[in-house]
This record gives C-alpha cells, structure tokens and sequence, in this order.
C-alpha cells in the first residue's frame, strides 16, 4: 500500500518537472542561476557588479557598451564634446519609459542631478564628482558641464548615470523606490524576493525588446548548487562557475563552458619604502622574473587567466600592444638579486584577502613556490578583507615592516587611466609606489583632450611603468567562466556581465 | 597506632598502604580491561600510530611536502612521473600528496595535545579554586563560566582569528577559550563533595595549609575525570582545528593540515576525488581512535560520567 504512494508521488513529480520545462520553452522563458545579489532597484544610490548588471535590464544610460567592449550610444543619439569642460548629447526622439512617461532632457538632468545630490549619498557620486552642472537646451538636448576638462567621462557613462523619470521619482520616497523601480530598459521587474529570486517581464513601452519574454534570476550563492542547478536543468545559465567545476559542466550532457577574458587583472602591489630590499629597481625585476606565469595561468587557474605586461588587456583604451609580460627567467632574477646583494634572498610576508578573488589564493602560493627557488621567502598570510585593508592603509607608517600584498581591480571603465589611479598614482589609496614623475605624466595624459594623443601618452606610460619603473608585479586577468545550457544562444561581454536581456533561446533567434 | 572506631572496635591506621594497594589494583583493572575490550586496544593503536606518523614525519614523507612543481599538478594516486611513483598523487600546485597528509597529522596533533593540555590544566585550577574556596571565590569563578558557555564558540573563534591573524599558536589559544569550562564545572562538583569528606577535615583539623590540601589531598582525586574529558575532547579538537582550516582560519599556507588539505580540495572535489577523500580519512580515523579511548576509560575510571 505504502509502495504504491511513493511511485504516485514518483509520477507526479516527474509530471510536475517535465511539464514545467515543457511549458517554459514555449512561453520564452529563460532561468538564470547567479551568484551575486542585490540589494536595491534604486538605480542612484549603490555600486557593485550585480546591480549594474541588474539595473541595465531595467533602466537606460546615455551610452552603452556593446558586447565586444566598444562604447556606444543608447539614449543618446549622439554625443560631442560641445568645448573642453562641456559635453553635448542629443537624445533619441520619442523614446518612453515604462510608465509612458517620455523620456527628455529634463529626465537626464534630474537623473545625474538625483546622483550629485550630497543628500543621497550615492556611492555612484565618485564617477561623477567631475560635473558641475546640467543644463537643458532643448527638449532632446542636454549639456554636462564639468568643473574641468574631463575626457575621461563617456565611459562612466556607459556604466552608471541611469535615467529615470522625473515625476515618479519626485513623488516617492526613498524606501519605495528601492522596491518599485520605473525605467526604460528592456524588461520590467515582475517580482522580487531579495536575495532569492527575480522575475522580469518584457516592458511594452521599450524600444529594444528582450531575447525572451520572461527571465528568472536565481539567486544561489554557493557554487557547487549553482552547478547542480545547471547540471539538473533547474538553470539555464550560471555566473561564477569556479574553476575546479568547470570539468564537471564539461562532462555534463545539457551544458557547456563559456569563458571570456575580462577586465580584472590581478597584480601583486610592493610598499616601496626605506627598508625594503625592493627599493631597488633590480629587485623589483628579479621577483618578477622568478614567476613563470605561463605555468600559474595554465596549471593553477586551468587556463582561465592570461597573463598581462603592466595592468590592462587589450579591450582597455590606452593599452600598448607592444608590451610584453616578464618572461620567467630564474637564472636572471638570481642574478639581479646577487648584484643588489640579496644573493641569499631575503624573507618577506604577502597578503591575499580571503576567497576574493578567482583561485587568488592558490595562484599566490604557487609564485611563492617559484619565488623560493631564487631564495625569495614569501610568506602567504590570508586575511579577511577588512583586517587586511586596514594593514594596507598603515603601509607607510614608520612601524609597519614593508610587505607585499595580492589585489585585482576591475576595469570596467576599459580605461588605462581607471588602473592608474588605483594602483600606480601616489595618490591611490591602494598603491605602494609614489614617483612624482609618474604622477605628472598621469596627469597630464588625463587632461589630454585629443582621444589618439592621450592613447599614446598612456601607452608611453606603459612602457615606462614595465621597462623602468617596474612599480607592481603584474600578474594576469582572469577569465569570467559561465555554465550554459546548450539550449541557449548567448554570447559573452567582455565587461564581464551576465545581463539577463542578451540571453535568448537557441534557434529563436 | 590504632584509632577508634565509633563501634569501638580498632583497626591499624593503614592509610598509605590502603592507597597504595589500591591505585596499584587499579592501573592492574584498567590494563586488563584494555586488554578485554577490542574496541578501546583498537582505538590505542590508532593513537598510537598516528603518534608515530606525526613524529617520524621526515622519515616517512617521501619528499618535501612543500616541493611543487605545477606542471604536475592534480595527479592520481599511483601516478609516476618516471622518477618515482606518487603514492597518493599530488595536489593543486604538484605538491606529494602523501607526504602533506604525512605532516598534516603533526599540526592536528599538535594542537589536539596543547588544547587538550592548556584547558585541562586550566580548566582543574579554575575548577579546584571554585570548589574549595566557595563563596565569593566561587560564585564569580562560576559566573564568568556561564558568560563564556554563553557565547557562540564558532563566532567567538572566527572573530577572534580575524581580528589577530591566523597562527598555530592563536588557534589552540582560540580553541582553548572555550573548553575549559568544561573541566572547570566537572572538577568544581567534584570538589564540592569532597571537601565535605574526613580525610580533608583531617588534612584541615591537623592543620594542613589550603595548598597542601588542594594540591596533596583534593588534585588525585580529581584526575579521573579530567583524564575522561581530555580524552574525549581530543577527538573533538582535532575536528574543531580541521573545520577552522577549512574555513580558511587554520594554520596557514603552506604549512599542510587535513583541515587545509581537504579546503583546498574542495574545489576540485568532482575532478580529483583524492585531494578530499584522504585528508577525511585521516581526521575521520584518528577521531575515531580517541572516541574510542576516551569512552574506554570513561568507563574504567568514572561511570557515573557516562552523560559526557
């Protein structure tokens, strides 16, 4: 009697599964498996990775990124710079929100204005703290005025600054605009349960349509369900796959692997200060020398990483296709250690925050491997972000013995510039190298207005930094790995977001 | 010299040779007992093995533990490399898995003995003073016992470790905080009923210092059960040491320990099965040995303990 019960709930589960699926392709439907979540659908007050790749689905910025990594126009129609410290856009006509509310130069104004205003406290504020202020020409015309020149603005543009509109932005408060977002996007938010599931469905009012008519977010933290859920048809697609599971999504029957090179590079920063054997340029080079990256990007990371000659790939405006990574030469690096007098090598700790970057920490014990085959002992301390940012803001600190430390920083910007300031520039919270040289050359290529002259300042830069300066032992970017189900047609971005529009279905165009 | 009874009859006053004859009888019962009992003779020899593993590490390891070589990385058990075969294949970074596993058994050790010793130690004189004085002595002793049973030991460690760094000596510390007052309250109830006993007011009435009595009188007869937890908690220990690893808040890379074996395998769990599966073994095998002591001499020494 009990038997029978079981292979009931047997059949109907079976039916319950089979008709789900069934039923989800032929509606257009698509689910997505994710690994990170967020935390507000107000498109002005935070920054991260998920809630740009979230908000692109559902609100609009004057400019875009293709694909490919080339910027583009959205909203805008076209842009110029109008004189150095002020940037024309002329908006595309006859565009609505999802509301039916139009989209004009007053929404653009109002949105950026909603950003600057100190009482928001936005984080987005730092991309745009340049802009003094906006000034409507006409209903499609809009003007960014800058307090000064800033050529470096169109690609924030592409990332942050989403328009809204006006008159419901105005009306609601804060709380409820977290929940009830109103853009332009190619969907809308159907439903929303924070940290669990997203349901997005196609906006009738928008120009571009989704690939599908529905998409599902999942939200799932852990890896290896995230992997599960692929493997068992649960998902469609997964962001984050870990390297270590790729073989296992490989070996399955519905999905494949999808990697594509992103825009975060991972660098080991010295804090070059009195004291530190690495004050000395030879020493610099000889630790650089002493890592064979090939071997790190193919054993360690399982080929998802390529290993780069200063900070940036090749999608990054300003990269110079000229430099090469530090080839892995022991027999030099001993060398130049024996001629600054460390022929016996010296002993030093190296810092790597806990599970924040892609195999950061296995990759790290690796190099101290082959750093100890040139006498180099590096010892690997894993620490929590927090404790760890805090060493790193003591660096100069007279007491604080010089070290070494393990970072990566997106580009999504694809601009040398926005590595610069993080890592290199004296003023970088982050970097370990002050060199008032540098600095100025910094400087003088970021107020550069021509596009090709400051593309060659900074590609000299380039050079300086890997032949010269040798300020950062660069190591590699890592790949963006995905698990797609072989029913989907998809490609990947190469600013690394998995956004839930561009995901269609295979065969349905 | 002859005392009297309260019945008036009169025996020798035999008090060191009773004692003598009866921890003599008593280690005789507990070496006969292990010999009856298969399961407890098991878990000694798992103990003692592992003991030897740990102290003959050099000797045993094939090779260096840290010696990587990346080209080699992830290969199975009984791989060769036309040199030599690596007996239980090699990790992430082509690193001997045998001889990790190998020293691996040294840290988990290590900090099972040192916890086990620091809380026993502690947890005794905490226990002894808290008894034997009473009162005020003992009341804030024991309220400071409830604030730490209080607090959530996971978040206490992880906090902890965060804040200070990991390192072998902050993790049996962290470990430490916590069990002691496992011992303390044991060794507490203990002495409450034994301070009220003759030999004590004797001890007292002949004018015996308070150190003397703690210390001649009251300590031998609270080491059974002191020996009882140590026993039992050393297993746990050694899992508690492995999860913290795991966690990635253990003794640091590249230092091997099964807890760390088994975090960085966890990664490639679906593609190389042995860079988890052994590290488990070993934790699973050597916790098992000191359950099984530590129930066995629960049982020899101190039934009435059989709730720990």
């Amino acid at each position: 009697m009990k038997r029978r019960w079981v292979y009931a709930l047997v059949l109907i589960m079976a039916f319950l599964w089979t008709g789900s699926t069934a039923l989800a392709a032929s509606k257009g439907k698509v689910v997505l498996g994710m690994a990170g979540s967020l935390s507000t659908f107000d498109p002005h007050t935070f920054s991260s990775l998920p809630i740009s790749m979230h908000h692109t689905n559902v609100f609009e910025t004057l400019l875009t990124r293709k694909p490919d990594g080339s910027l583009t126009t959205l909203l805008a129609k076209s842009y110029k710079m109008a004189s150095p410290k002020v940037w024309e856009f002329k908006l595309r006509e006859g565009l609505k929100f999802s509301n039916g509310d139009p989209i004009t130069a007053e929404a653009v104004k109002f949105s950026f204005e909603r950003i600057l205003d100190p009482k928001m406290k936005s984080k987005q504020y730092r991309y745009f703290k340049s802009i003094k202020s906006l000034e409507v020409v006409n209903k499609y015309t809009v003007r960014i005025h800058t307090k000064k020149p800033d050529p470096m603005l169109p690609p924030f543009l592409a990332i942050y600054g989403f328009i809204v509109p006006p008159k419901y932005y105005k009306k609601h408060n804060k709380k409820f605009l977290a929940r009830n977002p109103i853009g332009s996007g190619p969907y809308i938010v159907k439903k929303w349960r924070k940290g669990e599931e997203l349901i997005y469905e196609e906006n009738p009012n928008a120009s571009r349509k989704p690939k599908v008519k529905t998409a599902v977010v999942k939200f799932i933290p852990e890896s290896t369900t995230r992997v599960a859920a692929l493997i068992s048809g649960d998902v469609d697609v997964i962001d984050n796959l870990p390297p270590g599971l790729s073989g296992r999504v490989k070996a399955s029957k519905g999905a494949r692997v999808i990697a594509k090179q992103s825009p975060r590079t991972n660098y080991i920063l010295m804090v070059i200060k009195k004291g530190a054997p690495w004050m000395d340029v030879r020493v610099r080079r000889a630790m650089n020398l002493a890592i064979d990256r090939n071997s790190i990007t193919k054993n360690v990371m399982m080929g998802f990483a390529k290993p780069v000659a200063v900070l940036d790939g090749p999608a990054s405006f300003g990269h110079n296709p000229n430099l090469k990574p530090y080839p892995y030469n022991p027999a030099k690096a001993k060398k130049l250690l024996a001629e600054a007098g460390f022929s016996k090598g010296f002993e030093f700790d190296v810092y790597i925050p806990r599970g924040r970057f892609m195999m950061g920490k296995e990759a790290l014990e690796g190099i101290a491997g082959q750093w100890a085959r040139v006498s180099l002992k590096a010892n690997v301390r894993v620490m929590e972000w927090g404790s760890m940012k805090k060493i790193i803001f003591s660096k100069y600190k007279d007491n604080v013995k010089p070290f070494l430390y393990y970072l990566a920083r997106m580009n999504t910007a694809f601009s040398t510039e926005h590595m610069f300031a993080g890592a290199i520039s004296s003023r970088s919270a982050y970097g370990g190298f002050r060199d008032k040289g540098i600095d100025k050359l910094i400087n003088e290529a970021r107020s550069t207005m021509d596009n090709t002259a400051r593309d060659k300042k900074y590609q000299e830069i380039g050079r300086i930094l890997r032949h010269e300066k040798v300020p950062i032992i660069p190591l590699y970017q890592t790949f963006r790995i995905y698990g797609v189900s072989k029913k989907l047609s998809w490609t990947p971005r190469a600013d690394g977001k998995l956004i839930a529009s561009e995901v269609g279905l295979a065969g349905a165009n | 010299m002859t005392a009297e009874t309260p019945d008036g009859e009169s025996r020798k006053y035999t008090d060191e040779y009773d004692e003598e004859y009866r921890y003599g009888r008593r280690w005789q019962k507990i070496w006969a007992s292990l010999l009856k009992d298969k399961s407890a003779l098991f878990g000694v020899v798992i103990l003692l093995v592992v003991v030897v593993v740990a102290v003959l590490a050099p000797v045993l390891s094939p090779v260096s533990p840290y010696e990587q070589l990346l080209s080699r990385n992830l290969k199975p058990p009984m791989w060769s490399d036309g040199e030599r075969i690596y007996i239980l294949g090699t990790d992430h970074l082509g690193r001997d898995f045998l001889s990790r596993l190998i020293y691996g058994t040294r840290v988990s050790l290590i900090v099972g003995f040192f916890a086990v010793f620091i809380t026993g130690t502690f947890g005794l004189f905490v226990g002894l003073m808290a008894g034997y004085f009473g009162g005020k002595v003992d009341f804030f002793l024991m309220r400071f016992v409830d604030l730490v049973l209080s607090f959530p030991f996971i978040l206490l460690a992880l906090a902890t470790i965060a804040i200070v760094g990991p390192s072998l000596t902050v993790i049996i510390l962290v470990m430490s905080m916590r069990i002691w007052v496992i011992y303390a309250r044991v060794v507490r109830g203990e002495v409450l009923t034994l301070r009220e006993q003759e030999f004590v007011q004797a001890a007292r009435s002949i004018g015996g210092s308070h150190i003397r009595i703690i210390f001649r009188h009251l300590l031998p007869n609270v080491l059974a059960p002191v020996i009882i937890i140590a026993s039992l908690y050393l297993g746990r220990m050694i899992i508690i040491e492995a999860g913290l690893s795991f966690l990635g808040l253990g003794v640091p890379p590249p230092t091997p320990t099964w807890g760390g074996l088994l975090s960085d395998g966890k990664v490639h769990l679906y593609t190389a099965w042995w860079v988890v599966t052994f590290p488990g073994l070993a934790i699973t095998i050597t916790v098992l040995g000191a359950n099984l002591v530590g129930d066995w001499l629960r049982n020899v020494l101190d039934p009435r303990l059989r709730s720990l």
